[in-house]
C-alpha cells in the first residue's frame, strides 16, 4: 500500500521526506544499510526538488516493493527529473541519488515524474 | 493502493479551517496501526527541521498519536481502513496540525459517553499537551482533529 508525502522543498521538506522513506525502506525489510540509502536519496529530493517542481510542491509516492522501496517524485517540469538529480550532487561524490539508488524519468501529466528505487538489484555503478 | 481524501472545494472549508494555504507537509496513508510509526517519523523530521527541543518533539509525537490511533480505532470501525490524512502547517511560530479521516464521523456516543472501548485518556491527552484542540466533522464525513503548537522561539527555518 503506498503512502503518500507532500512537502515545500527545502530544509523541512528534506528532514520530513528522508525521515518517512527510512521509516517505510525498513517496513519494506530492508537492511540497515539500504534504510540508510533511502533516507538520504528522499532527502537529497525533498531538500533540491525546489528547481524542479511544476508549482514549487513536491509529491513523494513510496510504495514497498520486493525487496525494494519505490519513490515517485512529481510533477516536475519538462527536465525536471534530470535538473533534480543534478542538484542533489555533493561535492566530491557526484550526482548522490544515482549512486544510491537505479533512477528513471517518466512522462506524467505533461511534465515529467522521476522515480527512484531504493534496494532490489544493485544500482549501476 | 487506497483512494486518497479528496480535496474538499474551499467555499466547504475556508471559513472554519484555523489556517489558510497549502501545508508544509501532508503525508496521507492508510489508517492502520502500523501507519503510527511512518506518522512519528514525519513528525521527528518536521521537529527537527524547526529546531524544536527534543521534549517538545515528543509532545508532538504522542499528542498526534492518539489523535492517528484514535483514527485507526473508530474511523472505519465498520469497514476496511481507509485513508488518514496528518498535515503540518508552520504559520511563524505556531504549527498546526490536523489529522483527518473519512470514515464515520464523531457523534456524542463516540466522545466519551460509552461509545469507545479505550480508557477515555486520549482526548484530554492531546488537549494537555497541545495549546488549543479543535474537533469537528468533515464536511463530507469523517473527522478531523486539529491540534495548535506554539513553538517558543522556534520556527520555520
Amino acid at each position: 500500500v503506498s503512502t503518500r508525502l507532500e512537502v515545500d522543498p527545502g530544509a523541512v521538506g528534506g528532514a520530513v521526506a528522508g525521515r518517512v522513506a527510512a521509516c517505510m525502506a525498513a517496513r519494506a525489510g530492508l537492511g540497515v544499510e539500504r534504510v540508510e540509502d533511502a533516507r538520504l536519496a528522499a532527502a537529497a529530493l525533498g531538500h533540491h526538488a525546489g528547481g524542479a517542481v511544476r508549482d514549487g510542491r513536491l509529491v513523494l509516492v513510496l510504495e514497498p516493493a520486493a525487496g525494494a522501496l519505490v519513490m515517485r517524485a512529481a510533477p516536475l517540469d519538462h527536465g525536471g527529473g534530470d535538473r533534480l538529480l543534478r542538484d542533489s550532487a555533493v561535492p566530491g561524490l557526484g550526482p548522490l541519488i544515482e549512486r544510491l539508488a537505479r533512477t528513471r524519468v517518466d512522462a506524467e501529466g505533461g511534465g515529467e515524474a522521476l522515480v527512484v528505487e531504493i534496494g532490489g538489484a544493485a544500482p549501476a555503478a | 493502493v487506497i483512494e486518497p481524501i479528496e480535496d474538499r472545494p474551499p467555499s466547504a472549508t475556508a471559513a472554519a479551517d484555523p489556517v489558510s494555504g497549502r501545508s508544509t507537509a501532508t503525508l496521507e496513508l492508510p489508517a492502520v496501526a502500523d501507519s503510527l510509526t511512518v506518522v512519528r517519523q514525519m513528525l521527528t523530521g518536521l521537529g527537527e527541521a524547526l529546531a524544536l527541543e527534543p521534549s517538545a518533539i515528543g509532545d508532538l509525537k504522542i499528542a498526534v498519536s492518539e489523535a492517528c490511533a484514535n483514527c485507526c480505532l473508530h474511523a472505519y470501525r465498520d469497514r476496511p481502513a481507509g485513508p488518514m490524512r496528518v498535515s503540518c502547517y508552520v504559520r511563524g511560530t505556531t504549527l498546526w496540525i490536523a489529522v483527518v479521516d473519512r470514515g464515520i464521523g464523531m457523534g456524542p456516543t463516540r466522545l466519551g459517553e460509552g461509545g469507545s472501548p479505550g480508557l477515555g485518556l486520549g482526548l484530554p491527552l492531546m488537549a494537555a499537551l497541545s495549546d488549543e484542540l479543535r474537533l469537528r466533522s468533515g464536511a463530507e464525513g469523517g473527522s478531523e482533529v486539529w491540534m495548535r503548537f506554539e513553538l517558543n522561539g522556534a520556527g520555520a527555518p
